[in-house]
C-alpha cells in the first residue's frame, strides 16, 4: 500500500472523526465540545439533561449512521463487483422489497387476522415491532437468494430474479397500502423514509454485531475481487473459486443489506454511490484499498446525511432517504466529474 | 498426423468432444473425436472459419469449460484432477471480449496474473514483483507499467493481457485471437513475440487466429478446423501441399492459392490474358489482371488480350486486344484500357 493511499486513509479518517464529534454536538439543542468530550470520556455534563441526550440518542444514534453507512457501502461495491454493473447496489437482490414486505405486513395489517399471526411470528424474533418484521422479510429473501445463488451459474440472471423479486415485492405492498387505513399508511411511509434514531440502545450491539460480521465477510474474497473484474473466465483461469466467491460475497451483502434494512429502514442512495466516490477518490480498482475505503466514505455520509436531516437548532426533522440522495447526488457527480485521472502509479 | 514425442508432450487430448450442455446432447457438440498433442516449444495456430468450435477447444483445453467426451491431459496428469492455482500455474489464457477493470494500472494487472501464487490477501512477494517486471519486459511494455490500463490503444491492450498471462509462468499459453482488432504492425509484432515466446522452449503456445497467411508464416503446427467439424494437425506447408487446406477454406467465391500462399476472390474469368514480362512488375500486373476478371495463361495463341511489360520493376508496357493496342503508364491506366475494351 503506498502513500497516497495511506495519506487518502488518515485525511478520511480525520473527516469521519470531526463529523461524529459534529453529529453529537448538533442537534435540537446545541451541545459544546467540551462537554460532549466530558460525557464521551464517561463523566456528567454540566447540564444534567445533556448527559441523557448524548447517552441516550445522540451516541447511538451516530454509532447506527456510522455502521449503516459502513456497511452499505461495502455491500454496495462488492455488488457492482460481483455483477460487474456500476448501478448495482445492496439492494438488487431483493433484500429492502422483502424487508419492506414483512413491515408492510406488521404495520398494514395489524389487527387483522392475518396480522395477528404474523404478529406472532415476528415476536418470536425478538424485538417485536418494525425491525422484528423487516427482520423477518430480509432473512426469507436471504434465504433464498441464498439458495438460488448456489444453483444458478448466471450472474445476470440472479440479478434479474433480484429485480423481478423486488417487483412482486412491491406490488403485494402496494396492494396492502391500497386497503389499508390512512394512519397505517402513515406509519408504514415513515419506515421507508429511512432513520438512524430507531434503534434501541439495547439492540445496538447486535446490529454491531450483524454489520462488522458482515463486513469481516466481504472483506474475504477481495483480492478475488480484483481478478473477477476482469470477468469470470479469466478468474476462473488464474484459480478463482468462481462459485464459493459468490456465495460468500451474497452471503455478506445478504447478512449487511438485511440487518440495516431491518434496523434503519431501506436507506437507499448510500450503497450506490459511495462505491464509485471511493473508486474515483483513491483512482484505485483493488478492493484491499476500496473495501475499508467505501467502508470510511459510506460512515462519513452517513453521518453527514443524519445530521443534515436533523436540522441542527429547529425542532424539525427530514425524511433521511431525502437527504442522502438530494445532498449526496450533487456531491458525488461533482467529485466523478472532477477527476480524469491519467496517469496512476499503484 | 505428426508423430508424437511423448517426452515433450505438456498437454494432450485424446478422443475429445466439445461443445455446450450435457455430455451426449449431439446438438450442443461442436467438435468431436479430437486428438491433440502440445509439445513444449510448439507454436500452435488454430484456424478455421467462423462458429468452427475455436474458441470452445481453447476454453476447454485451458480447462475453463467441461469436455462433453474425451481426456485431456496437462503433464501426464487429467486436466480435470489439478487443483484450480496448481492449474493456473501451468496454462494461462488471453481471451477475446473487452476488459473493463476501471482504475487499474498495467502493472497492477499483470499483477493479477500472480493470483495462483499468493497468499489469500494477495500481498506479493519479491519473486512476484520480479516476475511482473519480467513479464512486462519480455511483451517489451516496461514503460506503460504506470498507465492505466483502460488507457491503453487496443494493440498496447493485448500486450499487457499477454504479459499477464506470462507472469502466471505457465508451461502452456492459450490465447484466443489475440490479433483481432489489431492493425497489421500489431498483429506482425503479437505473432511475433508468441513465436519468440515458444521459441525460448519456456512455453508451448497454442493461438487461435483468423490472420491464416500470417498463421502459415509463423506457426509449427496447424490445427485446420473445417466447418464439417474435422480437425487436421500438421506442419502449415504440409497442410497446404496436400490440399487439405485449401478444402477448409474453399468456398463460392474464394478460394486459397497455394501458389501466393494467399486467398483470391474467384471472379468468373470472362477473358484470357497472355503476360511477358518479370520481376516484381510483373507479379503485380498479374495481380491486376486476375482483379480485372482476365485469367493469366502462360501461352495461348489467340488471348483475348495480350500484356506487355516493358519494365521489371515498373508497369509501363502496352496492351494489345484483337487488331487495337494502347500503351499504359501504370496499372490504373491498364485497368481504365481493359474497361474500354470490355
Amino acid at each position: 500500500m503506498n502513500r497516497g493511499v495511506m495519506l487518502r486513509f488518515a485525511v478520511q479518517g480525520a473527516a469521519l472523526l470531526v463529523a461524529v464529534a459534529a453529529s453529537i454536538s448538533l442537534g435540537s439543542v446545541w451541545i459544546p465540545l467540551d462537554e460532549v468530550a466530558r460525557v464521551v470520556g464517561g463523566g456528567e455534563a454540566t447540564v444534567a439533561v445533556w448527559t441523557t441526550v448524548i447517552q441516550q440518542f445522540r451516541v447511538p444514534r451516530t454509532l447506527t449512521a456510522l455502521l449503516a453507512g459502513a456497511g452499505l457501502g461495502v455491500s454496495g461495491l462488492v455488488m457492482q463487483t460481483l455483477f460487474r454493473n456500476p448501478l448495482a447496489g445492496p439492494f438488487v437482490l431483493g433484500i429492502s422489497s422483502g424487508a419492506g414486505l414483512g413491515v408492510a405486513l406488521l404495520v398494514l395489517t395489524a389487527g387483522s387476522a392475518v396480522g395477528g399471526v404474523f404478529l406472532s411470528v415476528a415476536g418470536v424474533f425478538g424485538g417485536l415491532g418494525h425491525a422484528g418484521a423487516a427482520t423477518l422479510g430480509a432473512a426469507a429473501v436471504l434465504a433464498g437468494v441464498l439458495l438460488v445463488a448456489r444453483r444458478l451459474s448466471s450472474m445476470t440472471l440472479l440479478l434479474l430474479l433480484g429485480v423481478l423479486f423486488g417487483y412482486a415485492a412491491n406490488a403485494l405492498t402496494t396492494v396492502l397500502i391500497h386497503f389499508a387505513d390512512a394512519e397505517r399508511i402513515q406509519s408504514y411511509l415513515r419506515w421507508t423514509f429511512g432513520s438512524f434514531s430507531h434503534v434501541p440502545v439495547s439492540e445496538l450491539w447486535l446490529m454491531a454485531l450483524l454489520v462488522l460480521g458482515g463486513t469481516i465477510v466481504a472483506f474475504i474474497p477481495a483480492h478475488s475481487l480484483n481478478v473477477l473484474l476482469m470477468g469470470d473466465h479469466y478468474a476462473a483461469s488464474v484459480g478463482v473459486k468462481i462459485a464459493r466467491v459468490r456465495f460468500v460475497a451474497v452471503s455478506a451483502t445478504a447478512l449487511l443489506s438485511g440487518a440495516i434494512t431491518a434496523y434503519c429502514g431501506p436507506i437507499g442512495f448510500v450503497g450506490v454511490a459511495v462505491p464509485h466516490l471511493a473508486r474515483s477518490m483513491y483512482s484505485s480498482s483493488d478492493h484491499r484499498v476500496l473495501l475499508p475505503a467505501t467502508a470510511l466514505a459510506g460512515a462519513l455520509i452517513a453521518v453527514l446525511a443524519d445530521i443534515i436531516a436533523r436540522l441542527p437548532g429547529t425542532q424539525y426533522v427530514l425524511p433521511l432517504n431525502a437527504v442522502t440522495a438530494l445532498f449526496g447526488a450533487p456531491v458525488v457527480a461533482w467529485v466523478l466529474l472532477r477527476r480524469r485521472p491519467n496517469e496512476v502509479r499503484s | 498426423m505428426m508423430p508424437v514425442r511423448q517426452r515433450d508432450n505438456v498437454l494432450h487430448a485424446r478422443g475429445l468432444a466439445v461443445g455446450y450442455g450435457q455430455a451426449g446432447a449431439e446438438g450442443c457438440t461442436v467438435l468431436s473425436s479430437v486428438d491433440i498433442d502440445v509439445a513444449a516449444g510448439d507454436l500452435i495456430c488454430v484456424i478455421g472459419p467462423n462458429g468452427v468450435g475455436k474458441s470452445t477447444l481453447l476454453r476447454t483445453i485451458a480447462g475453463l469449460q467441461h469436455p462433453l467426451a474425451g481426456q485431456i491431459n496437462l503433464l501426464d496428469e487429467s486436466l480435470s484432477a489439478w487443483r484450480p492455482r496448481e492449474r493456473a500455474r501451468r496454462i494461462a489464457v488471453v481471451l477475446t471480449g473487452y476488459v473493463d477493470t476501471g482504475y487499474m494500472s498495467v502493472w497492477s494487472m499483470v499483477a493479477l496474473g500472480r493470483f495462483p501464487y499468493a497468499g489469500g490477501w494477495g500481498r506479493l512477494q519479491v519473486e512476484d514483483r520480479h516476475k511482473i517486471d519480467q513479464a512486462l519486459l519480455t511483451v517489451g511494455i516496461g514503460h506503460l507499467e504506470g498507465r492505466l490500463f483502460s488507457h491503453l490503444s487496443d494493440g498496447e491492450r493485448q500486450k499487457v493481457l499477454i504479459a499477464r498471462a506470462l507472469a502466471q509462468n505457465p508451461v502452456v499459453l492459450v490465447l484466443d485471437e489475440p490479433t483481432a482488432y489489431l492493425d497489421v504492425t500489431g498483429r506482425a509484432e503479437t505473432m511475433h513475440t508468441l513465436r519468440r515466446l515458444s521459441l525460448h522452449g519456456q512455453h508451448a503456445v497454442v493461438v487461435s487466429t483468423h490472420d491464416i497467411e500470417l498463421a502459415l508464416r509463423t506457426a509449427d503446427k496447424l490445427w485446420l478446423i473445417g466447418s464439417d467439424g474435422s480437425l487436421r494437425v500438421g506442419a502449415p506447408e504440409d497442410l497446404v501441399l496436400s490440399g487439405e487446406f485449401g478444402t477448409v477454406f474453399r468456398t463460392d467465391r474464394v478460394s486459397f492459392d497455394a501458389q501466393s500462399g494467399s486467398f483470391t476472390v474467384n471472379s468468373a474469368a470472362a477473358r484470357r490474358a497472355t503476360l511477358i514480362g518479370s520481376g516484381l512488375a510483373r507479379e503485380w500486373t498479374a495481380r491486376a489482371l486476375q482483379r480485372l476478371g482476365c485469367a493469366v495463361v502462360e501461352t495461348d495463341p489467340q488471348p483475348d488480350v495480350r500484356v506487355e511489360l516493358h519494365d521489371t520493376r515498373r508497369a509501363v508496357g502496352i496492351l494489345t486486344s484483337g487488331d487495337s493496342g494502347c500503351r499504359f503508364g501504370s496499372i490504373a491506366e491498364l485497368a481504365a484500357a481493359l474497361k474500354q475494351e470490355r
